[in-house]
């Protein structure tokens, strides 16, 4: 017989054996905002990291709406001997038209600037926390949780965040982005790249030979909106570069 | 990226803009620049796709190459979702999709606690050294060897004193199938009793005693593809889209995709949003409105006459049975207008073929079995077995609840593969095998052992992985009654409440830290791989039951859960063909598998039915009723379930933060007009009575609920809904409690809501 006894000792729990690692990254920026207070610019500056994903992270804040998707598989067609080859003057029509047109989408960047003019600064470091540690997937929920107060647009953003983190996209894009500083070719020319990248060699990965018309057909679904917001940036500047030739 | 970028670009181009938004400006307009960049690389073919992808594809796996990757099956809900595991070795850092040959249940979709629910693990209060109480009763930390002494000493002196039959084993239905045969054969031959059960007492019980009465085998019929593919859904008492979600979305597609939804709930569930007809119905009165849908099938000659005439007996008898189940009468009773009776029977007739639905909502009744029967009867009236797209699903909800908690036979009255511990044949096989004598008389179900406590019948008990100080009806008494054991237990990853009363607590390991097999909700054999080694000197259940048994005289030697699985083999002819090497190959085998060259079977019933004569044996079913109803004192019904995020009594899911933000902390639902009556608002405090006990929980006020009954979850300790719900009035067949039944009192409560906090959170809660 024993009496209910809620006490133990927490020598014989994992919290006694656990390193301390963990978070230590997070801890440090946290250190830096109290002593830095707003200017949290350069305790980012000093994470070459956190520098890598905030850009990424803005990225794939830039997703694309459903009537930009809607314009860009109609005219999948034309898309695919764009991206194939730019050789038709068709073909650059198009990509001047898209490139237009994907101005708008560094709009949906500026609610992420109206985040933190909110004086959410201290939110802004958990993302960057949890960008830089893998995307703990508690701290996107969390995100969730916390993007919930900043109007429908943020959450629309946020929603495709967690989407791909769902799909895993997005820790493969984090980590592409992360490491593809350690390689030597081209860099500034590799980083923007990475989420066509996922998305491409998953679907080239997961699906048949449909080509890039089936994979385009694919892109409807809002997990893969985010690459979508890369495919018209891409052809925003493809658009720029016929019309200066 | 050429990191110094982004922050001179904060500082240079961002203008007035300082912090953090001076350096995401910097940061979108690095981004977009790098994107040109890129776009012109392209279009200049100086990186053609073909070397960025194989760029991209040489990270991924370098990466990957440091991580350990295992396929599992979820250790969640019994869905029996597999899925790709990483870990560094310390905590679990993803989960991804496996192949999908090797995910037969779920392809590429988890839901958000498989996905996400892994915190739990690692969590600082992971018990990782066995604890004993010192002279003073508190806990003190222990070796394995002490520990152990300790067990085998105090669960030897009563054996020896009182005899076995004076102890108990409480399975656990997270664990594995080979573990739960052990804690079955533990308790037969080291223990000396056949009073062994686990948590499938609280709430499938009755489906399995329902359905091997009629039909002959106590789990679903179907495949998960029938679910994909039927073109009509009766869906009762299941909240499906929160409890078994993957499953849901199956359900949703096909909807879509324009199959029909009948839900009939007391409350209006997440799925019923999706329904063709949703039918709001009293609780506790499901075997009512189920007669009157047979009644109307059978008394306009819709059922199906071919079938029931080849292929069932007992029609005439339930013919007469529904008889009393007139429109009037079910609306009266169940609040169903015969209207709707009248097109949900209409609507499984015209179908060609229907999938019947049925989680707790059907079964945690003081009549459950009888609730299951009419289920039971009306898809064989309406033949809807065997064939593609037919079939009975009750959904099972421990992850290894059909295959550790019923197949391996940690039951009081089975052996593995349902095996009659009172048939002389089978008894002696086992004696054989386990070189002991076991009794033929059944031992106690758990919320017997309970009762039987009471009049120490019962001494002492071994608790694996239960959280019974939570999950046992009636918990002020199962409280009592672990205070008073002569010796307990306890065998867990946490310091439960249960283990709060140990005498020694026996630190386990989770499932992503030991290899064998789960059986799903559909029958499916599943491989369970170890990813991660043993949190700190935790170990499986199964080296722990074989180290005690040890301890206790016994000389068991398994080198692996493989080789378990082999002596289950043997003895189970359900099993007869299951390994882990096939497992492993086939990538799931689903029961009855015989031999090694049977293929499994997906679909039961589709020749015959598992009874003497190969027919389905249809059961009259008359009037039932909760065994407390509303009255004066107490008007209203409480009905107790679950939510999304949240799984049984939050042992695993309320160590992990993300998910504590979305549910975090009991509720009671309250019908606005309910709320109107008692002077309640949507967030006040609310003291739900029952003559049992009482719980003070915020109100949230919605017309989910029906204006007679209030709902509660059953997730949380500090306000343990189960203080309110009844140990007493159980299940004649199945000795299920009546979770789902209460008769309770609400008024409003002085003070704030509170949250739960994170201490509350640290405090812990138990797992059943």
């Amino acid at each position: 017989m024993a009496d209910r006894t809620e006490s133990y000792p927490e020598s014989a729990t994992h919290g006694a054996r656990r390193t301390t690692s963990d978070g230590e990254g997070e801890a440090a920026l946290r250190g830096a905002l109290d002593e830095h207070g707003e200017d949290l610019a350069a305790a980012v500056a000093a994470s070459d990291e956190l520098a890598d994903v905030l850009a990424t992270a803005v990225l794939i804040v830039a997703s694309a709406d459903e009537t930009e998707i809607e314009y860009v598989t109609e005219s999948s067609a034309n898309l695919v001997e764009a991206v194939d080859g730019l050789t038709t003057a068709e073909a650059a029509a198009l990509a001047g038209q898209v490139g237009e047109n994907g101005d708008e989408l560094s709009a949906t960047l500026e609610t992420v600037l109206e985040l933190e003019r909110a004086g959410h600064t201290d939110d802004l470091v958990r993302i960057a926390s949890a960008f830089s540690e893998s995307l703990s997937p508690a701290e996107v929920e969390e995100l969730a949780t916390m993007f919930e107060e900043h109007g429908s647009e943020m959450v629309d953003a946020v929603d495709v965040l967690l989407d791909l983190a769902r799909e895993d996209h997005l820790e493969d894009l984090v980590d592409l982005a992360a490491a593809t500083s350690a390689l030597e070719i081209e860099p500034a020319a590799i980083e923007g790249a990475n989420t066509v990248l996922a998305a491409v060699g998953d679907a080239q990965r997961e699906a048949e030979p449909v080509g890039l018309l089936g994979l385009l057909a694919g892109l409807r679904g809002r997990d893969a909106r985010a690459g979508m917001g890369y495919l018209l940036a891409l052809l925003r500047a493809q658009g720029r570069r016929f019309r200066e030739r | 990226m050429a990191v110094s970028d982004a922050p001179d670009g904060a500082a240079g181009e961002a203008g007035d803009l300082d912090g953090v938004a001076g350096y995401m400006q910097g940061a979108k307009e690095q981004a977009l620049k790098n994107v040109e960049q890129v776009a012109e690389g392209v279009a200049a073919e100086t990186l053609p796709e073909g070397k960025l992808f194989e760029i991209a594809q040489s990270i991924g796996d370098k990466r990957l190459s440091e991580l350990t990757v295992e396929d599992t099956t979820c250790g969640y809900c019994a869905v029996g979702c597999r899925f790709d595991l990483y870990s560094d070795g310390e905590e679990i850092l993803a989960a991804r999709p496996t192949a999908e040959e090797d995910a037969p249940v779920n392809g590429i979709s988890t839901c958000v606690k498989g996905k996400f629910g892994y915190d739990f693990v690692n969590s600082d209060d992971r018990l990782t050294s066995p604890l004993v109480r010192d002279e003073d009763g508190a806990f003190r930390e222990a070796t394995w060897d002490e520990a152990l002494a300790r067990a085998a000493e105090g669960l030897g002196a009563i054996r020896d004193e009182h005899g076995g039959d004076a102890l108990s084993v409480i399975a656990s239905s997270k664990a594995t199938n080979e573990e739960n045969y052990l804690m079955g054969k533990f308790a037969r031959q080291v223990l000396g009793t056949n009073s062994v059960d686990n948590c499938n007492r609280l709430c499938h019980s009755s489906t399995v005693a329902g359905l091997a009465k009629t039909y002959g085998y106590g789990a679903a019929s179907v495949s998960v593809d029938d679910l994909e593919e039927t073109d009509c859904y009766l869906i009762t008492g299941s909240n499906t889209t929160e409890a078994h979600p993957v499953i849901a979305t199956r359900i949703k597609q096909n909807v879509r995709d324009g199959a029909d939804l009948l839900v009939f709930d007391p409350r209006e569930v997440q799925i019923a949003e999706y329904a063709t007809q949703y039918s709001r119905v009293e609780p506790g009165y499901d075997a009512v409105w189920i007669n009157g849908i047979t009644r109307h099938i059978v008394n306009n000659d819709l059922h199906d006459e071919a079938f029931v005439a080849e292929r069932t007996t007992g029609f005439e008898d339930v013919r007469e049975a529904v008889q009393e189940f007139t429109p009037e009468r079910v609306e009266e009773v169940t609040g169903v207008p015969p209207a709707e009776i009248e097109a949900a029977a209409e609507t499984i007739a015209a179908a060609d073929t229907c999938v019947f639905g049925w989680t707790l909502g059907l079964t945690e009744h003081s009549h459950g079995t009888e609730n299951v029967m009419a289920m039971a009867n009306l898809a064989a009236v309406t033949g809807n077995l065997g064939e593609p797209g037919t079939g009975v699903s009750p959904f099972r909800g421990q992850n290894n609840v059909q295959g550790g908690g019923g197949d391996m036979g940690p039951l009081p009255d089975n052996f593995p593969g349902y095996q009659d511990v009172a048939d002389d044949e089978v008894r002696a096989k086992f004696e054989d095998a386990w070189d002991c004598d076991i009794s033929p008389e059944y031992g106690y179900y758990t919320t017997q052992m309970f009762l039987a406590a009471d009049d120490d019948d019962l001494r002492g008990m071994y608790i694996i992985g239960e959280n019974a100080a939570l999950s046992e009806p009636g918990v002020n008494h199962a409280e009592e009654i672990l205070a008073d054991l002569d010796f307990l237990v306890v065998q867990d990853l946490f310091v439960t409440e249960t283990a709060e009363y140990a005498d020694v607590v026996l630190p386990a390991s989770s499932f992503v830290e030991k290899t064998g097999t789960f059986t799903n909700t559909d029958r499916t054999v599943q491989m369970v791989k170890q990813v991660m080694p043993p949190k700190g000197d935790s170990r499986p259940d199964w080296k722990i039951l074989q180290a005690l048994a040890n301890r206790m005289g016994r000389d068991w030697d398994y080198d692996s859960t493989a080789e378990i699985m082999e002596e289950v083999n043997s003895l189970t002819p359900l099993y007869g063909g299951v390994s882990h090497e096939r497992v492993e190959a086939e990538g799931g085998l689903q029961w009855p598998c015989w031999d090694e060259d049977h293929p499994g079977t997906e679909r039961l019933y589709a020749e015959e039915f598992n009874t003497d004569d190969g027919k389905a044996h249809l059961q009259a079913v008359g009037f039932s009723e909760p065994a407390e109803t509303p009255d004066e004192e107490y008007p209203f019904t409480l009905t107790t379930g679950r939510v999304l995020y949240q799984y049984h009594t939050g042992t695993m899911t309320h160590r992990e933060e993300g998910i504590m933000q979305y549910t975090p902390s009991d509720f009671v639902e309250i019908h606005p007009d309910t709320a109107v009556d008692h002077g309640i608002e949507d967030g006040d405090l609310v003291r739900v009575e029952s003559r049992r006990g009482s719980i003070v929980v915020p109100a949230q006020v919605t017309d989910r609920v029906g204006p007679d009954t209030v709902f509660a979850p059953i997730h949380f300790a500090e306000s343990a809904v189960n203080r309110l719900t009844d140990e007493e009035h159980l299940d004649p067949a199945a000795a299920t409690p009546e979770f789902k039944v209460s008769a309770v009192r609400v008024a409003p409560a002085e003070g704030e809501a509170e949250p739960v906090t994170a201490a509350d959170v640290d405090a812990g809660t138990g797992d059943d």
